[in-house]
């Protein structure tokens, strides 16, 4: 981004060359304007020297005083200091025109130095072209510092959204492990393997953009494995996945998180238990994600209201008004709808 | 020691009952997968300590805990709850994070050994054993187990009231009214229509105008008594 002091000189990019060209070919037409309709004379030498100098020779003494900017790294003065050097690189480039003017001038003319008439508006006009040149270099900086803060801001903000392993799953599930040593040997070394499973995969999702709907898919399996270890028969799961909708990218932990939702706030609430549904599929460039579970809505806001909004705002930096979440509840099941623009892996 | 253990999880409650086997005097006198049944078998009677999950289906272990009058000893079991546990340990409950920790258990044991020896031996006096009375309050996420010889003051507040003990006062959701027939009458004293105060925390009594008093508490605080009621209170003082 910004460069330190004695830095170096990044390479200007096109908008660079386009704001030059266009301000200095302003500059050059108000001058024309200027002399067409001021001067007493008309010379073709007039012209070809307003040309030079209100184009070639500002563009090349900018250019310079960009490099000289980097290289004395002005971007890390403080506010003051930088404003009093803009100051006196303005003028200082303004008088050095001047006088060059005065210079072609006199030389044209077999002479050193004719000074030319309105030296003092020249002056002031070149000033103030200087100054405007700065003041809307610094702008643009600015504005593309602001931009690429929001850049790195963006990602630290997704990698703070991953949603992680619940914690109160993790431990239950190490309780049950615990448990199941003395109970069930076997069992409970199956567990373990699952547990070890979905952790290594919560902990890769913090480095992959999306998954295959599949993977993610297998990590919801071993994940319904383990909860059944602690809520036993108390929670029965239907899959209902197209075959298509598994090449599907997702963002990885989502649809985990959508089932975890629905298994805490659905099926750990009844003591009886109840039946988690999910439903996958392809219509018209997208995939949709559906998961049902019985109970309503109202009876659990704070937690899986956070959740949800952390899911959403996930979609919204991924994939802008392209995805959609939506939460309901119908005849007392609760359902979360998931939307995504369908890409596929190759 | 008898305990009554209340987790939904079935391998949750084999777990704490293998735990507790290494424990000869603490018997096992009952499982409850959930606080109804937990709450049927403290008012049967017979539980000496709670051990208790907090997320259950259905009522959770402080709901559990509200629901009651009197409190058996409490031991709050759970995997992994933010809040909770912040509640805990600001308040100095007994809890332990599963899996639980076999040494952590005993230490918690021993401390429930130590509480039921000192409620013995102060049993002699039935006024001390009221004293020992325990209950729940919960106001938001902070929550205590307090004795009721220890609370000083309700204060009517709307149509809830607070409760003040030590530097605490939380507000709990339960009216005055409510609350009044549920105290013991020789430590609770209705003062006014806002205030029931605990004859214990008095420290002073001090004339006011026609026959009123203003009871100054032993925190500091004052309360100032309806004139009907500074009547009952010479009475039952025998002033």
């Amino acid at each position: 981004m910004a460069s330190r002091a004695g830095g170096k000189v990044p390479k200007p990019n096109s908008l660079y060359w386009l704001c030059q060209a266009i301000g200095w070919a302003g500059y050059l037409a108000y001058v024309l304007v200027g002399y067409f309709v001021w001067a007493g004379t008309r010379a073709v030498g007039d012209i070809v020297s307003i040309v030079i100098f209100c184009t070639f020779v500002p563009v090349l003494l900018t250019h310079g005083l960009r490099a000289w900017m980097y290289a004395q790294g002005w971007a890390q003065l403080r506010d003051w200091r930088r404003k009093i050097r803009q100051v006196a690189a303005a003028l200082i480039l303004a008088a050095t025109v001047t006088l060059s003017v005065g210079l072609a001038n006199g030389l044209a003319h077999g002479r050193v130095w004719i000074p030319t008439e309105g030296m003092w508006w020249m002056f002031l006009a070149y000033d103030l072209a200087f100054g405007g040149w700065l003041w809307i270099y610094e702008r643009i900086h600015e504005r593309r510092s602001r931009d690429q803060l929001e850049i790195v801001a963006r990602e630290a903000q997704l990698r703070a959204l991953r949603t992680q392993l619940n914690p109160h799953f993790l431990f239950n599930s190490l309780n049950s492990v615990r448990s199941l040593i003395t109970e069930n040997p076997q069992r409970a070394a199956t567990v373990v393997t699952g547990l070890a499973d979905i952790l290594r995969y919560s902990l890769a999702s913090d480095r992959l953009d999306t998954v295959a709907l599949a993977d993610e898919m297998a990590i919801v399996d071993e994940y319904v494995g383990l909860e059944r270890t602690r809520l036993e028969d108390r929670l029965r799961v239907e899959q209902v996945v197209e075959p298509s909708a598994l090449r599907a990218r997702v963002p990885p932990m989502l649809v985990q998180t959508l089932v975890e939702n629905a298994v805490k706030h659905g099926i750990a609430p009844l003591p009886r238990g109840g039946l988690v549904r999910l439903e996958a599929r392809v219509t018209d460039g997208r995939v949709e994600i559906v998961v049902t579970n019985p109970g309503r809505l109202e009876a659990d806001a704070g937690d899986r209201g956070f959740g949800l909004r952390n899911a959403r705002e996930r979609l919204r930096l991924m994939y802008g008004d392209l995805a959609s979440l939506t939460l309901r509840d119908h005849g007392g099941q609760t359902t979360a709808a998931l939307t995504l623009p369908l890409e596929t892996t190759a | 020691v008898n305990a009554l253990i209340v987790d939904d999880e079935r391998l949750a409650r084999s777990e704490m009952r293998r735990l507790l086997s290494a424990h000869p005097d603490v018997s096992v006198i009952g499982e409850a997968a959930n606080a109804e049944r937990a709450e049927a078998c403290v008012r049967a009677g017979g539980v000496d300590v709670l051990f208790l999950d907090i997320q259950m289906p259905g009522a959770s272990g402080f709901d559990l805990l509200e629901r009651l009058e009197t409190l058996p000893l409490v031991i709050f079991t759970t995997a992994y709850d933010e809040y909770a546990v912040r509640a805990f340990e600001v308040n100095a409950f007994d809890y332990l994070l599963k899996p639980i920790r076999p040494e952590r258990l005993a230490a918690a044991i021993e401390k429930t050994r130590q509480a039921m020896a000192a409620a013995h031996t102060g049993a002699a006096a039935t006024a001390k054993r009221a004293g020992s009375a325990r209950v729940f309050l919960r106001d938001g996420d902070r929550c205590w187990i307090v004795a009721l010889a220890d609370i000083e003051l309700f204060e009517a507040d709307g149509n809830y009231a607070r409760a003040f003990f030590r530097t605490e006062r939380p507000m709990i959701r339960t009216s005055l009214q409510m609350l009044e027939p549920r105290l013991d009458p020789t430590m609770f004293f209705r003062a006014s229509r806002r205030h029931i105060i605990n004859l214990r925390h008095v420290e002073a009594i001090d004339d006011g105008v026609d026959e009123s008093y203003t009871v100054r508490l032993r925190s500091g605080r004052t309360v100032s008594i309806s004139r009907r009621q500074s009547r009952r209170l010479r009475e039952t003082l025998g002033l």
